[in-house]
């Protein structure tokens, strides 16, 4: 009985962490996925002065 | 051609290519250094302005950078300095309390869903150093040793810090019902002078744990 309450606790706590990390991921993805400001990447490659 | 002239064009060779490099690096960086800004300041337009300083900065102390290390690393380190700083600067202007509403701010959309909006929200009510370890074990993909070494503290702390995240995230999204029913009595009192005050020690205190768990 104890053993079957902990094996459902441990496959609830796996399931939560792959959800966790699926949604940071989802989360996360949007921002890395945006392109860069034009204004950060201006201060790296300024355009050459005419 | 006299052998200075040739020794000075170079040198000039060499700075210019190591120029390029840095600047290849660095813009390769940035998606990566995007993500862990949005993980400190939790808002995306704090966190453009958090990448466009720390760049500013990066480039002011090129000449620090060693070609050959990790670029990453550095520029990690710079991002966390100029928050810290940022930070102790607002110190004094933020409200804490009106803070969480605002937290990892974002357009609704409609494939948003409430369950991810609800992990924004308990991610931005993470001390901030758990929340950045989470973020580079679980989003960046690094191992313990890795986010030990940028972050500057043992892998024992980094682990320590991703597994109360998890936990934390757990009660919070899971129903710890005692967790839950203290954040709403929080959040419904109103904000009395005396509370302001507690409050202020409480930033001071926040202040100081991110300057421990930051501090490079």
């Amino acid at each position: 009985m104890v053993q079957s309450v902990r094996v459902r606790s441990s496959s609830a706590d796996t399931a939560f962490d792959l959800w966790l990390q699926r949604g940071l991921q989802q989360v996360f993805a949007d921002v890395a996925q945006e392109p860069i400001p034009d204004e950060i990447l201006a201060l790296i490659n300024p355009a050459p002065k005419v | 051609m006299p052998e200075n002239t040739l020794m000075s064009m170079t040198q000039t060779a060499e700075d210019a290519a190591n120029k390029a490099a840095f600047e290849d690096q660095l813009i390769k960086t940035l998606p990566s250094l995007r993500q862990y800004a949005y993980a400190l300041t939790r808002n995306r337009a704090d966190a453009d302005d958090l990448l466009q300083a720390a760049v500013s900065n990066a480039l002011a102390a090129r000449n620090s950078f060693t070609p050959g290390t990790n670029l990453k690393a550095w520029m990690s380190c710079i991002l966390r300095n100029r928050f810290l700083s940022d930070t102790r600067r607002r110190r004094e202007t933020v409200a804490v309390d009106d803070a969480p509403q605002e937290l990892f701010a974002r357009a609704a959309s409609q494939e948003d869903s409430i369950a991810l909006g609800e992990l924004r929200r308990a991610m931005a009510r993470l001390p901030v150093g758990h929340r950045l370890a989470l973020v580079m074990i679980t989003v960046q993909g690094m191992s313990y040793e890795e986010a030990s070494a940028e972050l500057r503290v043992p892998v024992g702390t980094v682990k320590c810090r991703v597994f109360r995240a998890r936990k934390q995230l757990h009660a919070w999204l899971l129903g710890d019902g005692d967790v839950k029913a203290l954040a709403v009595t929080k959040s419904a009192r109103p904000l009395t002078s005396k509370r302001a005050g507690k409050i202020s020690n409480i930033t001071g205190n926040v202040l100081e744990e991110a300057q421990d768990a930051l501090a490079c």
